[in-house]
């Protein structure tokens, strides 16, 4: 796992740090620390991390820009702050987690357990993604989100008004922080359930689902059967 | 009969002076005969005298000193006796003398006349046709010998006394031993109504004045009270002091027509009234110069009093005595000047409360002109209700809005109290604390037992100084270098601050200079080198002292928050609650860091007392 911890003060990121290295051990394939927002920036381009342990001062403006930045990446973030009251509002944006501090490594040991877990949620859904566009990023409300086709490295976020969106996360990560409204209906495919209107079993053992709006999509075969119980 | 009618029959007696005939005769010569309806002045008899035959006359006053019981028969020959006139004042502190006056009537029927008013500052004997009809205290030949009598005096002429046509003689005895004034005062008036209705009259007529008197000593009575009890502002101790001197003086105006006030009393009860004036008047500009915030006060009543005095002296030297009632006029015309002029300048500036006093005022001052005779004797509380009135209301409203400040400062002390103890169980700051004391525990035992106490003594020292409006420098000080201390173990850097010219017993609101380290923190990125907080404190040419704060760091959000944050408003507020309004903040970027310049203004309320 390829880890950047993003702490301004050295001893709480040497806490953070050792906590990482305990927990992992083997598995932490990577850990870099930053301590300002811009050499944060600089990291995150520069590397390919799998997870950002972020200290955010969320009443501030950096804070929340730098939050915004981080869940529109392809990592997962997880926050680890002070400012607990702010909590639900880094779970809006899609955070995988959020740990407060002072923290126990037992604490800090679970939510990077959700980083790899096979069906990992995170604890609260988010209700906003962030998507970077021209260079910046924009927020779109997941529940303007029809459906999300993946590719191993990104995803495309299709809207209800048809509208398109890429988004750096790849599906799983995008699955570990939408609703469980959305769910996997193919290897390539997260769809909200309310959204689907008919099944269809065709030729060839393919099978189908079609959309409010008319839209068909293709549907795992073993996904098929319980889709059928659901929309039944 | 109207009651300003009464009103102006006292003005009017007093006014006169020494009414005697204004007939013009020389010793010797035969009478001079004039009417009646001369004698009396227009104005007044238009009130009194409506039914004044044109045949009922009187002659010229005579006068002679001594004492002989013959001078009073009417066929005494008094041609040779002085004549006067109505210029002549009655001779001071002498007795006994004598005057005679001739009255004829051609009017078949009926008594004429009824009845004689008499005002004078002599004890006297009145004698009609030779027969003693009234007794006027008791004349003497010395000041133990004679007994002063009442100041006004009204009867009737006795059943029997003979009051057909043909020819009277009314005779008075006289003395002034107990006349201690340099003024003049007689008023001998022949009345062709009945006296008892006359009296009657003048009775009711102090009816309303008497009322407003009441009115007035009320008002004072109730502002004096809410002065002593509850709010000892000065503004109300001048209102209470304007409503008591006006009721003051139209009670002593007006008193020696209700009750018997011995002449002897007449020059202290007009010196008692005048400078009851003068202090009603001073009361009044005091007043509004209160309320229209006038700087410079002491000047103002200066000059006032200067004029007043300077009026007095012209009154003296202009008349060879103290002739009060154009004084009462002349303070009351000054009176009115000063205090429209100061809340003209209070509009014209929009002081609170301005408008009403100004149209109260206003109101007050044209009754004052239309008729200033009136205005002192009868209607004065009337007339001065509006500026009464207009002074409740801008005082009313002026103590609505105090108690609103009172209450908003209230909820901003409690506010700022509960600021105080938020920024020391700030969670961002606590927590943080917390979890790098947890690895300090690991790292370094004996620095992690530092740090405990120093974060104790932080949080010991906000919470105490929460309830306090402000602190000693030297405790501020400590404070931000406990803080610079728990600082210095999480960010791995030594932070202190640097102090110069300060005064440590100098008193500043509590945790200002924390507030600036603290945003210092939030809002500046260290650089490297420069972990050093300057504090300059260097005194004020106008008083006071400028503490200039230096926070090292290169802003992280290129100011954004400077100027509306959490800190700075707590700050503001702080500085706000301790200093009212004698202060000044600025931020501006400096080299390397951040300038906070604080400015407190001496005052005696600045520093605590």
């Amino acid at each position: 796992m390829r880890i950047l911890i993003v702490e301004d003060e050295p001893l709480i990121a040497r806490r953070v740090e050792q906590f990482c290295r305990k927990i992992l051990e083997s598995r932490l394939e990577l850990l870099r620390r930053a301590e300002s927002f811009d050499a944060a920036r600089a990291e995150l381009e520069a590397t390919p991390f799998d997870v950002v342990l972020l200290d955010l001062k969320l009443h501030e403006r950096d804070g929340m820009e730098l939050l915004q930045l981080a869940v529109a990446g392809s990592f997962h973030t997880i926050v680890v702050s002070a400012n607990h009251d702010q909590a639900l509002r880094a779970f809006e944006f899609g955070v995988l987690d959020f740990v407060p501090k002072p923290f126990s490594v037992e604490r800090l040991e679970r939510a990077l357990a959700r980083v790899n877990a096979p069906a990992g949620r995170s604890a609260h859904a988010a209700t906003r993604l962030a998507v970077r566009k021209h260079g910046r990023v924009e927020l779109v409300a997941v529940e303007d989100i029809l459906y999300v086709e993946g590719s191993d490295k990104y995803s495309e976020l299709v809207l209800t008004n048809g509208r398109r969106e890429l988004h750096d996360k790849n599906l799983s990560r995008l699955e570990a922080v939408l609703p469980a409204i959305f769910e996997r209906t193919h290897k390539s495919y997260l769809v909200r359930m309310n959204a689907v209107v008919r099944l269809y079993a065709l030729e060839g053992s393919r099978y189908e689902l079609e959309l409010g709006n008319g839209v068909r999509l293709p549907v795992g075969r073993t996904r098929y059967s319980a889709l059928r119980a659901q929309i039944a | 009969m109207t009651r300003p009618g009464l009103g102006r029959l006292a003005a009017w007696l007093f006014a006169l002076g020494a009414l005697a005939s204004a007939a013009h005769a020389a010793p010797g010569q035969a009478h001079e005969w004039k009417t009646l309806k001369v004698w009396c002045g227009e104005e007044l008899e238009s009130y009194f005298f409506t039914a004044v035959p044109a045949s009922l006359e009187q002659s010229e006053l005579r006068y002679a000193e001594g004492d002989d019981p013959r001078w009073a028969r009417p066929d005494w020959d008094d041609a040779q006796w002085q004549v006067k006139d109505r210029e002549y004042a009655l001779p001071k502190n002498r007795g006994i003398f004598w005057l005679r006056i001739h009255v004829r009537s051609g009017v078949q029927g009926g008594a004429i006349p009824l009845g004689l008013f008499y005002g004078a500052t002599a004890a006297a004997q009145f004698f009609w046709d030779g027969r003693l009809v009234q007794s006027v205290g008791q004349p003497g030949a010395s000041r133990a010998a004679e007994r002063a009598g009442p100041l006004y005096k009204l009867f009737d002429l006795p059943p029997g006394s003979p009051t057909g046509p043909g020819e009277h003689v009314m005779a008075v005895r006289m003395s002034t031993y107990r006349f201690n004034r340099p003024d003049e005062t007689m008023s001998l008036i022949l009345v062709n109504v009945e006296p008892s209705r006359l009296a009657e009259l003048m009775e009711r007529s102090q009816l309303m004045p008497m009322l407003g008197v009441g009115a007035l000593l009320v008002i004072a009575l109730a502002a004096g009270v809410f002065w002593i009890v509850f709010e000892r502002r000065r503004g109300l101790f001048f209102f209470s002091a304007v409503a008591l001197g006006g009721g003051a003086m139209v009670f002593l105006v007006n008193v020696r027509l209700l009750f018997p006030v011995p002449y002897s009393w007449s020059y202290s009860l007009w010196t008692l009234t005048e400078v009851v004036v003068i202090l009603t008047v001073c009361a009044l500009v005091a007043l509004v110069a209160e309320q229209v915030r006038w700087p410079r006060r002491r000047w103002l009543m200066a000059a006032l009093t200067g004029l007043i005095a300077a009026t007095i002296a012209y009154s003296y030297v202009a008349h060879h005595h103290l002739a009060l009632q154009p004084l009462m006029r002349m303070c009351w015309n000054l009176g009115f000047v000063f205090a429209t002029a100061l809340a003209l300048w209070g509009v014209w500036r929009r002081a609170r409360g301005a408008w009403p006093v100004f149209a109260g005022i206003a109101i007050s001052g044209l009754v004052f002109i239309h008729d200033p005779d009136l205005f002192l004797w009868g209607n004065f509380p009337l007339a001065i209700l509006p500026t009464l009135l207009g002074f409740m209301f801008a005082i009313g409203r002026g103590l609505r809005r105090e108690q609103a400040e009172a209450r908003e400062t209230k909820l901003t002390a409690a506010r700022l109290e509960l600021e105080l103890l938020r920024k020391s169980l700030q969670p961002h700051f606590l927590m943080n604390t917390l979890t790098a004391l947890a690895q300090v525990i690991e790292e370094n035992p004996r620095q992690a037992v530092r740090l405990i106490d120093d974060l104790a003594d932080e949080l010991r020292t906000l919470a105490k100084f929460a309830q306090e409006k402000r602190v000693p420098l030297e405790s501020e000080l400590d404070l931000c270098r406990t803080h610079l201390r728990v600082m210095s173990v999480r960010t791995e850097r030594i932070w202190d601050l640097e102090v110069s010219g300060i005064d440590p017993q100098a008193h500043v609101p509590p945790a200002v200079f924390f507030t600036l380290i603290e945003n210092g923190f939030t809002h500046q990125e260290p650089i490297p080198g420069s972990t050093r907080f300057h504090l300059k404190a260097a005194p004020m040419a106008s008083g006071g002292v400028r503490y200039d704060f230096h926070s090292p760091g290169r802003p992280r959000t290129h100011g954004a928050h400077r100027n509306g944050g959490g800190g700075l408003r707590y700050i503001k507020a702080r500085l706000n609650e301790s200093w009212n309004g004698r202060w000044q903040f600025e931020q501006q970027p400096a080299p390397d860091g951040w300038r906070t310049v604080i400015e407190l203004r001496s005052d005696r309320t600045a520093n605590g007392t």
